[in-house]
């Protein structure tokens, strides 16, 4: 049988001989003690193990560890002699396998190889007692060795236990933490997300600052080639706020358009898709994109109001998000938009509404205009400033603090 | 009789071959760490935190800041029993897809989204965070997943070096992105639509953006050096035979074409990078350092941390460690540089023991002894998730410390005098050698492998080094020697036997 030495092949080979050899035993069978090692330690894997007086032992050991070891019998009282003997062997104690001449050596197996298994038959010592076992492979003695008991002939004999290095089970923190798909804030202390948000099917004049996304041929890394098919776009808002005050408000706030996107009431945002069900973790979509819940209430429509401020030849000029603060516990949004520093913090209102604050400051003295969609304004209110058809204009000091009232 | 034993032998040869068969050419044990050197213990964070950790950092008064995936970010005072952290809440804001965590100051921090660039402090004192400075949103976005950003990486100056990841097409393009959309960008399996999706790129502290270096893929992972050279990891794919480790320098190309849309040096004048041909693209990138042998070493590297705590951590002071997320293990690597270029090798610090997969990101404890390890598989996979920590207990455990290559094969320095026996016999040093491929196709199987011969080996006066001499080496080829057997003088086994070498240079 040709076989390389490898660490499996001699112990597959050992645990079927050592079952033929157990099943082929006739009556007056021996007491099997298996031993081995602590994998990446210097321990044997059984520090005691009774037997009864005079009777037959087989004793196997399997060396499932990383280097080889022996194993010495000793007479009870007599480790550390044994112990001594065997450190003076000194350079000789290789080709001796570490075992001393001494009377105190009961019965020994000598250096067993990493992956490979001895069998060793003797008979149990008359005297009841506590004999030692070691290993005196240089630097072991310490650790690797425990005891053979040998009990009277009528007492009952324990079964050996074998200590194994158990495999550590992982435990399971993201279970434990028990976060659902489903977060939600509640009206005194909203909750903000940063994610993906969905595109409600939003007037497409809204997006001024985004660029299109096109379709692509499906392409395959096998052949390094396009294939048949086409992956078409999705829909969804790629840099976006979600905000929650419970049932009574949910709204999107987009950071490229720098502006509230649309509002929904009831419950907010499915997120399996991006963090997985229940306490989940693995994404169950496509894309990332959570699921609005509740009712859609309020879209947004037209170009950004503030553009009403600025040269019609050459409108829609680009925001730039700032960032946001929580003022009161609520997120108020910051961007700068064509010499205009723009303030938003948006909360349930009364009923069917809800409410802006806003503050818009700017270098010049000049009035500031928002103009509103013709769909939107009637339903819109505002605290300061004068209408001028679908246009507010605020004197400068107004625009520093106002707001508005939005019914849905 | 007979024919019963005729049976017993035919049942030893086939457990034997089946048994031989099941382990492979390489039998590989995963070794267990034993605790008496490196301890892996599990640190709780509090029910209601999901812990998909993105970043980890102590501030300076030696808390743990740990930023996670939806739960916000948390701060805990450590406490020897890892159940025990007193945590905080910092912000209860989830972030989009926050992969690292910068601390500014212990109320300040910097954090990386898929869209922006943050900076979440807190400027009324009460130690809730109130202020999030969108500090800058200048690459784009395109609506997929896969498209997170790591770091930042301070480079002294006051700016900052961020990792940005390209697409997928396991997921979606949306019909509005952010940013100028390319067509030709948009092409290929992993995917550069929008601007700088495979670069890595500076950010000056008004937020612009200095473009730094091209042709990655997902390189989720960004340190810089206390000597100051700048490292990221990638992970295998299309175009990537191996995940390898870079060495990043400004200006140079790294091998995943669909960047070099947003490189006007390259494009459009050479048209669809996709297209430009293998051998040149092949002729025009810089390899890795190290290349981390798929399915064995390490599957999907994540950050990289260099082991700054002088000691305190064990015997590999200087050197990198790196996290597996789909792997249960951390990778160290012994770096060198031979005719000016890196190369080294790799080998496991700790392999299973306990330790979790999805290791993401890193944090030394200020005493030094302890690794703290945020793991997370970021939703891509069977959930690896968690906050651990590898605790170092004083007693330094048997391994190769250093592997060098020399002129004719390679040193290896252990960390304790090797058994002269062991150290003369050949036989327990099994050397192969082997490549990956380099080209569109996701990945590469091991090429042109090949048993080599250990000519010669020697053991240096002090008992610590051996060193192997080797027929004929070649540059282009990871040598990975597997010790068998191997021990210290005082019995003591080498417990990570595994080493990969990746021959950039010969001496």
């Amino acid at each position: 049988m040709i076989c390389r030495p490898l660490s499996g092949c001699w112990l597959g080979v050992g645990m079927v001989l050592g079952v033929l050899l157990c099943a082929s035993q006739a009556q007056g069978a021996s007491r099997k003690i298996e031993m081995g090692v602590i994998p990446g330690g210097l321990k044997y894997n059984m520090t005691e193990f009774q037997v009864s007086a005079g009777e037959s032992v087989e004793f196997i050991f399997n060396n499932n560890g990383l280097i080889p070891h022996n194993w010495l019998l000793t007479r009870p009282g007599k480790l550390n002699d044994v112990i001594t003997d065997a450190m003076a062997l000194g350079v000789d104690g290789l080709a001796k396998d570490f075992i001393p001449d001494s009377s105190d050596i009961l019965q020994s197996v000598a250096l067993v190889q990493p992956g490979k298994s001895i069998t060793l038959k003797f008979t149990a010592p008359e005297t009841v007692g506590n004999y030692p076992y070691v290993c005196t492979f240089p630097g072991h003695f310490n650790l690797m060795r425990g005891v053979m008991k040998v009990v009277g002939k009528d007492a009952e004999v324990a079964a050996p236990s074998v200590e194994n290095a158990v495999r550590r089970k992982i435990f399971n923190a993201l279970g434990r933490s028990g976060v659902e798909p489903f977060p939600k804030g509640t009206i005194e202390k909203p909750y903000v997300i940063r994610t993906f948000m969905p595109e409600p099917n939003l007037d497409p004049a809204i997006f001024t600052q985004h660029q299109r996304g096109f379709a692509a041929a499906n392409y395959s890394p096998g052949t390094g080639t396009d294939v048949p098919g086409i992956a078409r776009t999705d829909q969804g808002l790629p840099a976006a706020i979600g905000v929650n005050f419970g049932e009574a408000l949910s709204y999107c706030w987009d950071t490229v358009e720098c502006r509230l996107m649309y509002v929904w009431t009831g419950d907010f945002l499915d997120m399996s898709v991006y963090w997985g069900s229940g306490a989940g973790g693995g994404r169950k979509g496509f894309d990332y994109v959570p699921r609005m819940l509740g009712n859609l209430r309020f879209k947004t429509q037209g170009t950004h109001p503030v553009n009403a401020n600025f040269n019609p030849a050459q409108p829609n000029p680009a925001p730039r998000f700032r960032g946001y603060r929580m003022i009161d516990g609520k997120p108020e949004f910051h961007y700068t938009v064509g010499g205009l520093s723009v303030r938003e913090r948006i909360s349930p209102g009364d009923r069917r509404s809800f409410r802006m604050d806003v503050s818009i400051t700017t270098e010049t003295e000049s009035l500031i205009r928002l103009g509103f969609d013709a769909a939107i304004r009637p339903s819109l209110q505002a605290s300061h400033g004068v209408w001028e058809g679908n246009e507010l204009v605020l004197t400068a000091d107004e625009a520093v603090q106002f707001n508005l009232v939005q019914r849905f | 009789m007979k024919s019963f034993n005729q049976n017993l032998i035919r049942w030893a040869r086939l457990a034997c071959v089946c048994l031989v068969a099941g382990m492979g050419s390489h039998s590989m044990r995963a070794v267990e760490m034993p605790t008496e050197y490196y301890e892996v213990q599990e640190v709780l964070l509090p029910v209601g935190v999901s812990p998909e950790i993105g970043g980890l950092a102590f501030n300076s008064k030696g808390e743990l800041v740990v930023l996670t995936r939806r739960s916000g970010i948390l701060i805990g005072k450590p406490h020897s029993d890892p159940a025990q952290f007193e945590w905080r809440t910092f912000s209860e804001h989830s972030m989009h897809n926050p992969m690292g965590v910068l601390l500014e100051a212990d109320d300040q921090m910097l954090i990386p989204q898929m869209a922006e660039l943050t900076r979440v402090s807190d400027s009324d004192g009460d130690g809730q965070a109130d202020a999030y400075e969108a500090v800058s949103t200048a690459w784009g976005v395109s609506g997929n997943y896969h498209e997170t950003n790591a770091g930042p990486v301070p480079d002294g100056r006051g700016n900052w070096f961020v990792a940005i990841g390209t697409a997928s097409h396991n997921g979606p393009t949306f019909d509005y992105v952010r940013g100028e959309f390319s067509r030709t960008g948009r092409r290929g399996r992993n995917y550069s639509a929008v601007s700088y999706k495979g670069w890595v790129v500076k950010i000056t502290p008004d937020g612009n953006l200095i473009p730094w270096a091209s042709g990655f893929r997902a390189n989720n992972g960004i340190a810089m050096s206390p000597a100051g050279d700048l490292w990221v990891t990638d992970n295998q794919g299309d175009w990537r035979g191996t995940s390898p480790l870079y060495h990043v320098e400004k200006g140079h190309f790294y091998g995943h074409p669909s960047s070099l849309v947003w490189d006007d040096t390259f494009f459009p004048n050479n048209g669809d990078p996709l297209e430009f041909g293998i051998d040149r693209l092949n002729e025009k990138r810089t390899p890795a350092a190290v290349e981390l042998p798929h399915g064995i070493v390490c599957n999907s590297p994540a950050e990289p941390i260099f082991d700054t705590t002088g000691g305190k951590f064990g015997p590999f002071a200087g050197q990198m460690f790196l996290g597996d997320i789909a792997g249960r293990r951390i990778v160290r690597v012994m770096l060198e540089k031979v005719n000016g270029v890196y190369q080294g090798a790799c080998v496991f610090l700790v392999e299973q023991s306990g330790l979790r997969g999805g290791n993401n990101r890193f944090a030394f404890s200020p005493s030094g002894d302890s690794l703290y390890v945020g793991q997370t598989y970021r939703g891509w996979g069977s959930p690896e998730e968690g906050l651990q920590r590898i605790v170092w207990k004083g007693v330094v455990p048997m391994e190769v410390q250093k592997m060098s290559l020399t002129q004719t094969g390679f040193d290896l320095t252990f960390t304790k005098p090797v058994s002269p026996q062991a150290a003369a016999d050949a036989a327990r040093f099994k050397v192969q050698s082997y490549r990956y491929g380099y080209g569109y196709k996701y990945g590469s199987p091991q090429l042109d492998k090949k048993d080599e011969t250990v000519r010669a080996l020697s053991l240096s006066e002090d008992g610590l080094t051996v060193s192997l001499q080797l027929d004929g080496m070649q540059s282009g080829k990871i040598y990975q020697i597997d010790l068998e057997n191997m021990f210290s003088k005082d019995g003591l086994p080498v417990i990570n036997t595994m080493l990969c070498y990746t021959v950039n240079q010969l001496r």
